[in-house]
């Protein structure tokens, strides 16, 4: 993508530096990405071969133009859970076409450098987007349940036994894959009646191909798929630049965002070209390929190959897999994705960060729509912030000895939510000749400010005294100038006399 | 005062390198920096290989615990390194009678090579080893970092040799060059080469003598008001295998030359000649670029 990253030693750096781990963790992602590309395209309401198409194109082209190398995306959760109303309704050809367009608004989003804009998403919004993430993926796995019979349970606990157990053995095989593999054999043996993939739809059978979506090219068609493609766009490079900023920390290395957000663009304008759901960053995925060993851009390309490769080979096999056992990873997913130690420090945590996590937590559920969780979040967060630093407005005044002036001295930050207090401070009732403001330690803000300062000069005036404004700083002192009525009073005035 | 930026990975090359830095210091006024760079690839190398793919409670949290500790530990072994072979090459250089007050130590982590650009800039002659810890495995091969630093280096590069000897014989191959010009600049600013014998010799394919004499008056006429009473002398065949013979016959301790020069001794980067001089000769060659 960035001209100035062609250069060879990048290149030979993010691509075979570390070969061997990058191929292991490969190997690793790609056998955990089959589940969990079929479990989204269920969640998507769509056929498994969609959720693995899409893993595998998006795995493939991040890893070239992504901006974080080892960084993992594919079909997610997140992005499912969008199109679910889409694909309902309108069809999959139109989640295709919505696809294609949020890969157009990622990309422009990049070259507006929306990587810089993360920084108005506090923490406690960023826990509660994982935290509604982990329960909404856990919930998807709920309906599963329905109108089975008590098998289903028995094989989902065996499962979950065997992911969580295993690694205490051994830490040589993939757990979830020696589960997939002891449930299937299980089923097939004792001949078990329970779902199975195959069940769900169809499985990949050839290499995805070249796709155009099947959608008239109107505006009606742009007024159905532009809301979902928005929030997609949104979502998908929220988890990616909280995915981005996990693995920085982990590796100790930095990401380029915005270079990010147009790889994000155009692996999901490709997928989508092949058949493939839209996707993003898989926070699960990409710390099972650090955890794996994989670091570089390798990792996540020989993921997607290898992810295909094994479809097409094993295909046969995988629609035998049941359920239960699909479900029992996607248990474990959610409690990956989960972040558990914030719940442990939530007592130390101020009310107001533990209110907008919940708050973000439940609008999504409510809502199944991440990016209105986030949104609820970032104004919640706002709001607070807001009034924690209008609370630190001091105000205290001294009266000169003739007891004919007073100066109040204003210290803090003086804008819409803070007037009120600052408004509360002056005594106007008090008989003066002379009321002099100093304002050294505070700063205007906005209007409001404005027009408050404006309040108490014309106040103080009307009871006969002369008021001055001392000490404003030069940002405070234009804005004063612009807005300020009380100063061109004077000049009236002053005119009226000549 | 000017300052030498001795470069050292504490290999063998890297001590005879010291002894020459202290040669040259002892000479004219000159402060050391030594610099030592952990490659940031050893401090990554860390790996816990586990392919269990599960994710458990706090998966990426207790990672990231995991992750810091195992680099912690072997970042400090690589601070335990450094601080030694730092210390050695402070303790060489004092032993030689270099002045402590003159002598800075610095530690990096990073690629040699992206560092350098920004350490080279405080320097006025960088000196580093012809090869370097990992020398015993090719012996004919030049280091992959002195190629790089040679390569990229604005400043007047000395590759040392595998033995120390003092210095009484110097050899210049001058060309006529760009680079050539900078090297006849710095012998005649540069008093450590006051009072050495010193040898300029020109290479010349074909018996074109009269274009390499010319050469060689030129050197001379720089020279000479310097007071530098030099030999003159010009010699005929390949350049790379000429120079390195005359030095041998004549021993030589020293040679200068320009590391690309513009007749036949040039080629892209660091000429193919200046590679193969400095992969035949045993002596410490100053580089100028």
């Amino acid at each position: 993508m960035a001209g100035d990253s062609l250069d060879f030693i990048t290149l030979r750096k993010e691509w075979t530096s570390n070969f061997k781990g990058d191929i292991l963790a490969g190997i690793v992602v790609a056998l955990a990405l089959i589940p969990e590309a079929i479990a989204f395209s269920i969640i998507a309401g769509v056929d498994p071969s969609v959720g693995l198409y899409a893993s595998f194109t998006m795995a493939v082209v991040i890893a070239i133009v992504g901006g974080r190398p080892g960084m993992v995306s594919a079909a997610t959760g997140a992005m499912a859970l969008l199109m679910v109303y889409l694909v309902k309704n309108h069809g999959i050809e139109y989640l295709f076409a919505a696809g294609i367009l949020t890969g157009i608004l990622q990309i422009i989003w990049g070259f507006l450098k929306i990587g810089h804009q993360m920084k108005y998403v506090p923490r406690a919004v960023l826990v509660g987007f994982v935290n509604a993430l982990a329960i909404l993926i856990f919930m998807a796995q709920l309906p599963q349940f329905n109108g089975v019979g008590w098998q289903m349970y028995v094989l989902v606990a065996l499962g979950l036994a065997i992911i969580y157990l295993l690694p205490r053995v051994t830490k040589a095989v993939p757990s979830p894959l020696v589960a997939i593999i002891v449930l299937t054999l299980i089923t097939v043996t004792f001949s078990i009646e329970v779902p199975t993939v195959g069940d769900m739809g169809q499985l990949p059978e050839s290499l995805p191909a070249f796709h155009l979506p099947q959608v008239p090219l109107n505006g009606e068609t742009l007024a159905i798929i532009f809301p979902t493609a928005l929030t997609m766009s949104i979502v998908g490079l929220l988890e990616s630049f909280l995915t981005a900023s996990v693995i920085d920390d982990l590796t100790d290395t930095t990401s380029d965002k915005n270079r990010e957000a147009k790889g994000q663009g155009i692996a999901n304008l490709i997928t989508s070209f092949f058949g493939g759901m839209a996707g993003c960053a898989m926070i699960g995925q990409s710390v099972i390929n650090i955890k794996s060993g994989g670091r570089q851009r390798l990792s996540t390309f020989s993921a997607g190959v290898l992810l295909l490769t094994f479809m097409v080979v094993l295909g046969p096999y995988v629609e035998r897999i049941p359920m239960a056992a699909l479900v029992a990873v996607m248990i474990m997913v959610s409690i990956g994705t989960f972040n558990w130690g914030y719940l442990l420090s939530l007592r130390r945590m101020p009310k107001s960060e533990t209110a907008v996590m919940l708050a973000t937590v439940t609008a999504t559920i409510i809502t199944h729509n991440l990016a209105i969780g986030v949104l609820l979040g970032v104004a919640l967060s706002t709001l607070f912030f807001s009034r924690k630093i209008a609370q630190l407005v001091f105000i205290t005044s001294g009266l000169s000895e003739n007891g004919l002036e007073r100066t109040y001295y204003v210290c803090g930050q003086i804008f819409f939510v803070s007037v009120g207090t600052f408004l509360e401070a002056f005594n106007f009732s008090e008989e003066l000749e002379f009321v002099v403001v100093d304002l050294s330690q505070a700063h205007l803000w906005d209007q409001s400010a404005v027009v408050a300062i404006d309040k108490v000069v014309l106040k103080f005036r009307r009871k006969g005294a002369d008021v001055k404004l001392v000490g404003l700083n030069e940002a405070s002192a234009t804005l004063l100038d612009k807005l300020a009525v009380h100063d061109k009073l004077d000049a009236f005035k002053d005119l009226a006399a000549h | 005062m000017k300052k030498i930026l001795l470069c050292t990975d504490g290999s063998a090359f890297a001590q005879v390198g010291y002894e020459y830095a202290a040669w040259w210091a002892n000479r004219m006024e000159m402060s050391i920096e030594v610099l030592y760079v952990t490659d940031l690839r050893k401090q990554q190398a860390v790996q816990s290989y586990d392919f269990s793919g599960s994710l458990g409670i706090d998966s990426y949290q207790g990672l990231l615990a995991q992750l810091v500790e195992l680099e912690h530990e072997a970042a400090k072994v690589n601070h335990e390194r450094a601080k030694i072979i730092l210390q050695v090459a402070y303790q060489v250089l004092v032993d030689k009678g270099v002045d402590p007050l003159a002598l800075k130590l610095t530690h990096e982590t990073g690629f040699l090579v992206d560092r350098f650009h920004d350490l080279e800039q405080r320097a006025d002659l960088v000196m580093l080893g012809k090869r370097g810890e990992t020398a015993s495995f090719a012996a004919e091969h030049l280091g992959a970092n002195m190629d790089r630093i040679v390569r990229s280096s604005h400043k007047p590069c000395l590759v040392t040799s595998r033995d120390f000897h003092p210095i009484d014989r110097l050899l210049f191959a001058y060309d006529g060059g760009k680079s050539c010009q900078k090297a006849l600049h710095f012998l005649t600013n540069t008093p450590v080469f006051k009072g050495l014998d010193t040898h300029v010799v020109t290479v010349t394919k074909q018996k074109k003598d009269g274009e390499a004499i010319a050469l060689l008056q030129a050197a001379e006429s720089v020279l000479a008001p310097h007071g530098i009473r030099a030999t003159y002398e010009v010699l005929h065949g390949n350049a790379e295998e000429v120079v390195v013979d005359y030095a041998e016959t004549n021993q030589m301790h020293f040679l200068v030359m320009g590391a690309y020069g513009h007749s036949r001794i040039r080629h892209l980067v660091i000429g193919s000649t200046t590679a193969q001089v400095l992969r035949r000769s045993h002596l410490p060659v100053l580089l100028f670029r």
